[in-house]
């Protein structure tokens, strides 16, 4: 989930929380605020009409055009201590004319004249729909919420998007990062402490693994060469004994030390080779016809590997060429030739399609490859002299010129796919 | 979030109070304050009490108000200074209302008669009988005429 | 013929020895760059193997200063680096050829051969061996001085005997010298002794007094006959 699609989710939780609290509240205040209102008038009404029936003067007749009404009517003193005090009251009266009834708002008090007789006075007069009232709120506080809302989320965003520029960049230079690939320097400059130590850490941290990548690739590049001198001492010592007059048993046991020899040393050597195209030591490019190069490739393989019976399906529908180092487009074909040639059964197919684009070399399988095939050392079945260096050579290779190799299994056939 | 939901809890409590404290409230008038007592017994002496009120606001009280039985009306602020003497149906006792204004109203004129006189921070305010209002600062020199 | 061996490993450098002491050759060894430089200040011979990566120095220095001192020993550099760029620089530098390590003893005197070969008879370019020559600039073979036609694969591999006689050749060293590296998981060999069996019965029917004999089913063997 994105950064902003959960920060403007929560926002809009908060928002309707707290929004609907407001609603109430404001609810609340507005109906009081207008009963207070109301109240006064009474108030003052009934204060007006006091002074008027105490003063003798004429009462005004009902209806006054106002909607008020009163009644006055005299209590006994007994009653008038146990009403004293102002009482207000919501209520639903009947208007003339009207079969609805509305809602109004009274107010009953008590006073006494000169004579002492207690009264008590009935003020009525209409007042607001509560209903209505609520509506209104409700919908006012709707469009609120989702106006709010919307500026908040827009304002948010724009923010959001302002302020987390650099994260973005950042993210984009790193996720484009890969160790050893000499990549443009990171360009994030920016005033915010925390985005500014971000780039620090992701820069030292990149540098670190740069280090580590460049003593790793020397590791591997010494300790092959530094084994290449004791391995011909041995390879070397063997031989000479083979010219010796041997017993079969001897020779054969030799012969075997000699063919695990050779595997060390071209295990080495494959490693070796990977390291030096990892150190880009292969400048020369040419253009290379690659139509040309597998067909002066074939027949070698076609002959050691008669005794398979493969059947080869060549087909050449374009021309492929590539500028790239000669001996580096070598290994690359030989390699997957000599992947294929190794992983077919007797009787299986090869076959090998060359296209302006890419290069398709397919064979017979029985289940797909684990996708980790590329990676070194890696090795579905154990084979035979295999140095499990093969695909990552040619990955490598492929890496380093851009040029991209995909594996896939259809119709009971391994496929790999070279496309320039 | 806990927070926000006790400030809402106390908002919501204090908003339920203040719309139930905001009743007036009818007192004896024994039990109204000594200077209101002591304004009314100078002022008004042998008129009967119709009611009295003291009026409140958010638990404070704002204010009092006497009715006589003869229809005139005191109101009092807080500190029961009086603020407004009512008597729309006779006139305004001469003992409250301040020597320049009665001056000024004898002077100027002479038929009329006070039925009605405010006070507050700013000017003072009298009502004739004759249909006019006078306005007075509090230095009790006139401001202006209302009718 | 003289050979100075340079390599500062002293296991490898006996090994080298011993096995060219075998083919006749007189051996001199230096361990290091000082005393290399002191030995071909003051003798002559015929090929130098080089190691260049010596504890004091870098073996292509050696190499200019035979240049300086217009010597005309005939320089094979050996190296742990099969890097073209060490490759290209001892070439141009005047060496006669390149062996990368780990190397077959065979490799190391056929690659002496034909140095010294090339060295020593610019114009008469023959390897020869019984009644058998093979001039390998003309890919051309006689038999008895009679021109005998081969296969392109067949000569691969008689070129490769002859220039490591009585030596035994494994099968595998030998896909991998005429097919290539990439021949390097097979595990049938019949295309060889297909490619043998014919060689033999050309040698044969030419008259040859050279075999190409198997040793065990492990590899073969050139020889003379008789």
């Amino acid at each position: 989930m994105k950064l902003i699609y959960q920060i403007t989710s929560r926002l809009s939780v908060v928002l309707l929380v707290l929004l609907a609290v407001w609603g109430v509240l404001f609810y609340v205040a507005m109906l009081d605020e207008v009963n207070d209102e109301i109240d006064e008038t009474l108030e003052e009404y009934a204060a007006q009409l006091i002074a008027r029936s105490l003063a003798g003067v004429e009462m005004p007749t009902e209806p006054d055009g106002t909607n008020n009404t009163y009644r006055i009517r005299p209590v006994s003193k007994n009653y008038a201590r146990e009403n004293k005090g102002i009482s207000h009251w919501d209520m639903m009266i009947s208007v003339p004319g009207s079969y609805e009834e509305e809602p109004a708002r009274g107010l009953t008090t008590i006073y006494k004249d000169d004579e002492g007789q207690y009264y008590e006075l009935m003020v009525i007069t209409p007042s607001i729909e509560k209903q209505d009232l609520m509506q209104a709120i409700l919908s006012w506080s709707i469009c609120l919420y989702v106006g709010l809302l919307l500026t908040i989320i827009l304002v948010h965003v724009w923010i959001y998007y302002g302020s987390m520029k650099p994260l973005h960049n950042l993210l984009r230079w790193f996720d484009d990062y890969t160790v050893g690939s000499r990549k443009e320097p990171l360009k994030n400059d920016t005033k915010v402490v925390e985005f500014s130590k971000l780039n620090e850490a992701v820069l030292r941290s990149t540098e670190r693994s740069e280090q580590l990548f460049e003593q790793q690739k020397q590791f591997i590049g010494n300790a092959s060469h530094e084994l290449q001198t004791p391995l011909a001492i041995c390879q070397n010592r063997l031989e000479m004994l083979l010219d010796t007059d041997l017993s079969e048993e001897q020779m054969g046991e030799i012969l075997k030390t000699t063919q695990t020899l050779k595997q060390i040393s071209r295990l080495n050597q494959s490693l070796l080779f990977l390291s030096k195209i990892d150190n880009r030591q292969f400048p020369e490019n040419s253009l290379v016809n690659f139509n040309a190069l597998i067909k002066t490739q074939l027949p070698d393989y076609s002959e050691a590997y008669a005794y398979k019976n493969i059947i080869l399906d060549l087909a050449e529908p374009g021309n492929l060429v590539i500028n790239m180092n000669e001996s580096l487009a070598l290994a690359l074909v030989v390699n997957l030739l000599k992947n294929a040639y190794v992983h077919t059964q007797a009787a299986g197919r090869i076959e090998i399609k060359i296209q302006d684009f890419g290069l398709t070399i397919a064979n017979n399988g029985d289940e797909p490859l684990d996708k980790r095939i590329f990676e070194r050392f890696f090795q579905g079945t154990k084979q035979k002299g295999s140095t499990g260096l093969g695909l990552a050579i040619v990955d490598a290779i492929c890496k380093m010129y851009g040029m991209e190799i995909t594996y896939s299994f259809e119709n009971r056939m391994h496929e790999f796919f070279l496309k320039k | 979030m806990k927070k926000a939901i006790l400030v809402t809890l106390v908002t919501v409590t204090l908003f339920s109070c203040k719309a139930f404290a905001d009743e007036d409230k009818m007192v004896q008038f024994e039990a109204l304050p000594a200077q209101v007592k002591e304004f009314v017994n100078t002022h008004f002496k042998g008129v009967g009490v119709a009611y009295a009120k003291e009026e409140r606001e958010t638990f404070v009280v704002t204010g009092y108000e006497v009715m006589f039985t003869t229809g005139e009306k005191v109101e009092f602020d807080r500190t029961c200074a009086w603020e407004e003497v009512d008597c729309k149906y006779s006139a305004v006792p001469a003992s409250v209302i301040p020597a320049q204004i009665k001056d000024f109203v004898a002077q100027k004129h002479p038929d009329a008669k006070i039925v009605k006189i405010e006070r507050d921070r700013w000017d003072y305010e009298v009502e004739l009988n004759i249909g006019l209002e006078l306005k007075f600062d509090l230095q009790f020199n006139l401001i202006g005429y209302d009718s | 013929m003289k050979i100075l061996i340079v390599e500062d490993e002293p296991s490898l450098c006996e090994l080298m020895q011993r096995s060219l002491e075998k083919e006749r050759y007189v051996i001199e060894t230096a361990s290091d760059f000082v005393h290399a430089e002191e030995k071909l200040g003051v003798y002559d011979y015929d090929c130098v193997l080089l190691d260049i990566m010596l504890p004091d120095g870098n073996g292509l220095k050696l190499l200019e200063k035979l240049k300086q001192m217009r010597k005309r020993e005939s320089v094979i550099i050996i190296s742990a680096k099969d890097s073209l760029d060490d490759k290209v620089l001892g070439l141009d530098l005047g060496a006669d050829d390149y062996l990368a390590k780990p190397f077959h003893l065979a490799e190391l005197s056929a690659r002496i051969k034909s140095v010294l070969r090339r060295h020593n008879n610019q114009g008469d370019n023959f390897i020869t061996f019984g009644n058998i020559k093979v001039q390998p600039d003309k890919f051309q073979v006689w038999v008895a001085d009679r021109l005998l036609e081969l296969g392109r694969k067949e000569y691969d591999i008689l070129l490769f005997f002859m220039y490591r006689p009585n030596h035994l050749i494994n099968k595998e060293v030998l896909a991998e010298a005429v097919w290539g590296d990439n021949i390097d998981q097979v595990d049938n060999f019949d295309f060889i002794y297909a490619q043998i069996k014919n060689l033999r019965k050309k040698l044969k029917d030419a008259g040859s007094t050279v075999e190409i004999k198997a040793v065990y089913g492990f590899g073969y063997k050139m020889v003379l006959v008789g």
